[in-house]
């Protein structure tokens, strides 16, 4: 493997960018920030409890040893090359020594968030979708020595990765000039904004409050819950009409906060198509760039809701191959693509897919009546106990309403539910008010399963299951007969493919 | 690109319906009784402790609720071992290994050599006292479709491994330690 090149720096032991000891520093702090918050807020509202002195005291004292930490481990660090495998050492009393071989390395990200931005440096991140999840990152690099570094890992995982295309074929692939697929506009951001989840966020901001009320008022001494009360009335009759203003006004919070973090997180948004594969570069403050090659993605996924139909516009990702601590941060994703974007990625990955013929199938009606089952009667049923044991006079009405819709959301999700098979891979769509479409490679699976409960077995029924590197997708109620073909032909695919797949 | 597609007669592919399964060594059922009786055994013990307290004193069926449901999850947990190990097995192929187990919910996973990252045997301290050993094949990328085969024969599983690590032709990764 001789190259020649100017990465000789490569080949010694080397240190981070100087700036890495600042930027340790402020993680190791925001680590303890995140943690010891509440303490924060304690000390603010509540000077006088002696004991909370004491933290701040020893919040000072660890603020100074992680400042010492961070200066010996900006010394103790150091990354080099030798024998096609990238090594790090690091640590102070635990010494590591990390071994990436070439051909293990997954996907190279650059991060750089506002700081590195001003200081020019980016955050390297590597990973290698092993089960043990041994990711690892170089905190701060100098910017054209990440590139630099970045290119060379890549060059040299391809020469080392053994392809089973003759030589021909190698030469074949031309560096293609990079083509920008989609670059958001603040117009677009508005929309993305716009057709978020809401009700979602809604939840999750409402069940924040609820969480930390007790917490706030612990530390507080504020009444909140008074507060509610006062504000809702307290009698149960009231309890409607305190729902019917609150929520619109979780939803309107709600609607703010999807704004604001979709400004944030896709600010002048390009995904852009490299020779490779994909790359998107986002962000306001932190601008993140992700880049997957071709090769490393297990399968695509596209979801629309209403209103998102409304602007014709499809969130996109790209699962790639990773442990599923960081399997998030590993699928690109795209929100607000259009057809013409969607197209270039289904074909990208599954360039066969508009010649193949698909044989369209749906799931077993039964899945309605467990669905309803387990969703709908099971909480209606206790429930109801429930109202009994406390005496209350029975309020059927909710859970009637409650077992009709879900019901009602089970049927249609059973009408809806519908695989396409064919020769080489298969595409899955789900709806019930949004729509969900998957499309997988045979070859990327690695694993199959076939789920069977007490009930699928006395129905000829079960669950297929296909586990990818990068999750499971799974058909559920469908014919026992027809799974098991699928499974024999999925194996059948799988252990003939040569290509390799991740 | 040349896109290949041969016609391929799908009733002709090796089935998983047509395979015999190999069960798992008998001892097996042993160490999991053992497992479930000392696990038991300290349940008994909180819920003993439990009926000295006040609350439970003064509740009587309280306390002998708590050892009925003991009772019925023993008896329970022990029937589903019995039953589990008549279901369990596994079974090895020319390219992939196949796992059925499960009671309740019977799952049936295959994984195909040309996609093991790597093998481990591990073993804990009943298993080692029966010189049982369990296999566990990994994929990649979490743990969603890692197989574990309980109740193995030391030497057995070490086959299985040595099998499964050659068919796939990778490099294997020295246990930890």
């Amino acid at each position: 493997m001789t190259k020649k090149n100017d990465l000789d720096f490569l080949s010694e032991p080397r240190r981070q960018s100087s700036v890495a000891i600042f930027l340790i520093l402020l993680k190791s702090f925001r680590v303890i920030l995140g943690q010891a918050w509440p303490i924060f807020i304690a000390l603010i509202f509540n000077p006088t409890k002696s004991k909370d002195t004491y933290f701040a005291l020893a919040i000072i004292g660890i603020t100074a040893a992680s400042a010492i930490r961070s200066i010996i481990l900006y010394f103790k660090f150091y990354y080099y090359v030798k024998n096609d495998e990238l090594i790090i050492e690091k640590g102070i009393f635990q010494k590591t020594k990390l071994n990436v071989p070439f051909d293990r390395i997954q996907t190279i990200n650059f991060k750089e968030n506002i700081l590195h931005q001003f200081f020019n440096v980016v955050s390297l991140e590597i990973d290698t979708a092993g089960s043990k999840g041994n990711e690892f990152s170089i905190t701060a690099l100098k910017k054209d020595k990440a590139i630099a570094i970045r290119e060379f890992l890549l060059a040299q995982k391809k020469s080392t990765t053994p392809t089973p295309f003759s030589e021909e074929e190698m030469e074949e692939e031309i560096e293609i000039p990079e083509e920008e697929l989609l670059h958001l506009s603040p117009m677009d951001l508005v929309k993305i904004g716009v057709s978020q989840n809401h009700l979602r966020t809604a939840a999750i901001v409402f069940a924040f409050m609820f969480t930390s009320m007790d917490y706030i008022e612990s530390i507080t001494g504020w009444k909140l819950e008074n507060g509610i009360d006062n504000l809702l009335g307290s009698s149960s009759n009231t309890l409607l009409i305190g729902l019917i203003t609150i929520v619109p006004i979780f939803v309107i919070i709600a609607f703010l906060i999807s704004l604001v973090r979709t400004v944030f997180r896709y600010y002048d948004l390009r995904f852009i198509k490299t020779s490779m594969g994909f790359k998107v570069i986002s962000g306001l403050f932190t601008r993140n760039e992700q880049s997957a090659s071709m090769q490393k993605i297990q399968l695509i996924r596209w979801t629309t809701n209403p209103i998102k139909k409304v602007f014709s516009l499809f969130d996109i990702s790209l699962r790639q191959a990773a442990s599923t601590a960081i399997a998030r941060k590993q699928s690109i994703y795209v929100p607000g693509c259009f057809e013409e974007q969607l197209s270039s990625v289904r074909a990208a990955y599954f360039p066969e897919e508009s010649q193949l013929s698909f044989e369209e199938h749906v799931i077993h009606p039964l899945v309605i009546y467990r669905r309803v089952l387990y969703l709908g009667l099971l909480p209606a049923g206790i429930f109801l106990l429930n109202q009994y044991w406390s005496g209350a006079t029975g309020n059927y009405f909710w859970s009637i309403i409650w077992v009709v819709i879900v019901l009602l959301l089970s049927w249609v999700y059973q009408r809806n539910f519908k695989y396409f098979v064919s020769d080489e891979g298969i595409r899955i769509s789900t709806s019930i008010v949004g729509k969900t479409e998957t499309l997988l490679k045979w070859f990327k699976i690695q694993g199959v399963e076939i789920q069977q409960g007490i009930y699928q077995r006395r129905k000829d029924l079960c669950n297929l299951v296909f586990h990818t590197a990068a999750g499971t997708v799974k058909i559920p109620y469908i014919e026992l007969e027809k799974a098991k073909k699928m499974e024999d032909f999925v194996l059948y695919k799988i252990e003939n493919s040569q290509e390799p797949w991740m | 690109m040349i896109f290949q597609n041969s016609q391929i007669n799908v009733a002709e592919l090796p089935s998983i319906d047509e395979i015999n399964f190999q069960r798992l060594d008998p001892a097996h059922v042993r160490v999991k009784y053992i497992a479930s009786t000392i696990f038991f055994l300290i349940m008994l013990a909180a819920i003993l402790y439990l009926r000295t307290e006040p609350l439970i004193v003064d509740h009587p069926r309280l306390g002998n609720g708590l050892l009925i449901f003991w009772v019925s999850w023993l008896v329970l947990s022990f029937a589903l071992t019995k039953m589990g190990y008549n279901i369990e097995g596994y079974a090895l192929r020319e390219k992939d290994i196949v796992h059925i187990k499960g009671v309740i919910n019977r799952r049936q996973t295959a994984i195909p050599f040309n996609r093991v990252q790597h093998c481990e045997i591990k073993a804990g301290p009943i298993q080692r006292f029966f010189k049982l050993k369990t296999l566990e094949v990994y994929t990649a990328g979490g743990q969603s479709s890692d197989l574990s085969i309980d109740g193995l024969k030391g030497d057995h599983a070490q086959v299985l491994k040595d099998f499964i690590i050659k068919t796939t032709g990778q490099i294997q990764h020295d246990e930890e330690e």
